[in-house]
């Protein structure tokens, strides 16, 4: 643990210092140095916009990833349990996963206008069928011998739910969550970008039309080190607390 | 309070039981014997009312409460031992009572991976229990074990069976010294004429 973190450390300072000496070398406004970096990170810091967009795109991401795996779950679920259910809505999930996700963006901004709503839901869409489809496999590779065991036993639904079939979606779920989260927040910036008056990829927006690498890089590295933040703060602690079982159980083990 | 009126039972239109007639009351013991791949297992599954895809009929009440002894100890890996026999509706206070009466005292915040499998087939067996069963199905309890841990199993159930007069059981096993000590009726599932043994296997009970 704390040699992954020296590791860690280490190349991050290592890409400082390229990045220090390539910018110093340039001397081009285009490449500035981290130092230029950090003094807008201050500044927009400072006049408080930093943490405005950064919560702004920060709840885009949350919101629309809570949806999108609810419903992906939901969808999985139906299609990894019913052959029926995956027959009709296979053909569907091809298509969303093939469609571009800008193409749906400007669509929904056509078709409601430049609202909250299009914005949420467009990531919403994009995000929903990759959940489906690794769902879908969890649920294929639910355990139907515990199924059985809970039948005899007379499970009820909420123990069903939390007991028989969440621990064994688990890896699924944070696979799906991992992938989601870096694919949404960087769909969420091009919402942002096409149709919002908040947020980073607003901000980017903004800071591109005047060539304003220094800003560009301030926003996108803090939001870097948000996401990166939930990594290690909320989802790591959470898979070592929900593989406990399995730690405990290695070498002791007389049958699988 | 069981009644199992079986025609046959086949697998993708491979018949694997023949005709046989089952009919328990409380407190009744009933073994059947019969070698690997005749259907022991399959006929359990019947029996506990799992498997519902063959011709013939099946009576019970509704609240028939059945305790299922797996072949394999199927218990929830992610949940401590004392967790698993919670699920199935026990008591916190009981917990420690039914897993002393399976011999496992001091294994209730183990994880299943941590036992041998001696161990997690008496846990298993203590969830049934703990599920307070009318009847109780075993599916070769003694299998895998060595001769003294299969020893100390049949003793173990032959405890169990004697505390509770009411309980019936099914066990079905390839060993007949499981049916000899827990049970008084023994029946042997014979694989019926003509040849491959495991096609077809017939028994009544008279
Ligand atoms: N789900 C299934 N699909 C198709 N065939 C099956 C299935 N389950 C069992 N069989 C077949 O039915 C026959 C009986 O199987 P079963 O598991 O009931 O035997 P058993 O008597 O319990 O054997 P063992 O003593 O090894 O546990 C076997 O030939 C097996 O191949
Ligand atoms: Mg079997």
């Amino acid at each position: 643990m704390s040699r992954r973190l020296r590791d860690y450390l280490l190349v991050l300072t290592l890409l400082l210092g390229v990045w220090q000496l390539l910018a110093q070398q340039l001397g081009d406004p285009l490449l500035p140095t981290p130092q230029a970096v950090l003094q807008a990170l201050v500044r927009e810091w400072s006049s408080g916009a930093l943490a405005h967009h950064l919560l702004a795109t920060l709840r885009r991401v949350l919101i629309a990833f809570v949806i999108a795996l609810l419903l992906g779950t939901l969808l999985g679920w139906a299609m990894g349990r019913s052959a029926g259910a995956n027959r009709v809505l296979d053909p569907l999930l091809v298509l969303l996963l093939n469609l571009p996700a800008l193409v749906l963006i400007i669509l929904l901004y056509v078709w409601m206008g430049l609202v909250e709503a299009a914005a949420v839901l467009a990531v919403v869409l994009n995000k929903i069928p990759n959940v489906a489809v690794i769902l879908r496999e969890g649920v294929r590779s639910l355990d139907p011998e515990l199924e059985q065991m809970a039948r005899i036993y007379r499970f009820p639904l909420r123990r069903r739910v939390f007991d028989l079939w969440l621990p064994q979606l688990f890896p699924f779920l944070m696979a799906a969550t991992r992938g989601g989260l870096a694919l949404i927040w960087k769909i969420v910036l091009v919402v942002e970008l096409l149709g919002r008056s908040d947020g980073v990829g607003f901000q980017l927006h903004l800071a591109f039309q005047v060539f304003d690498v220094a800003a560009i890089l301030a926003y996108s590295l803090s939001f870097i080190v948000i996401v990166q933040a939930i990594e290690w703060c909320l989802l790591q602690p959470l898979e070592r607390r929900a593989r406990r079982w399995q730690r405990l159980g290695q070498g002791s083990g007389a049958h699988v | 309070m069981f009644e199992l009126q079986l025609t046959a039972k086949a697998y993708a239109g491979r018949p694997v039981l023949g005709a046989l007639r089952l009919q328990l009351s409380p407190g009744q013991r009933l073994a059947l014997l019969g070698p690997s791949g005749i259907g022991k297992s399959t006929l359990l599954n019947i029996v506990a009312g799992l498997d519902t895809e063959f011709s013939g009929t099946r009576r019970c009440a509704a609240e028939l409460r059945i305790g299922y002894l797996f072949q394999e100890p199927r218990l929830l890996p992610w949940r401590t031992v004392a967790q698993n026999l919670r699920l199935v509706g026990a008591e916190p206070q009981r917990i420690d009572a039914l897993l002393g009466e399976v011999g496992l005292p001091d294994v209730a915040d183990l994880y299943p991976r941590q036992l041998s499998l001696g161990m997690a087939r008496r846990v298993a067996l203590a969830r049934a229990l703990a599920f307070d069963p009318d009847l109780l199905l075993l599916d070769e309890p003694t299998a895998s074990l060595d001769g003294d841990t299969a020893d100390a199993m049949r003793t173990l159930l032959t405890g169990v069976l004697q505390r509770r007069p009411e309980l019936a059981l099914v066990l079905v096993s390839h060993d007949p010294r499981d049916a000899e000590r827990l049970t008084g009726q023994q029946l042997t599932l014979a694989a019926a004429a003509p040849r491959p043994p495991l096609e077809r296997a017939g028994i009544t009970t008279k």
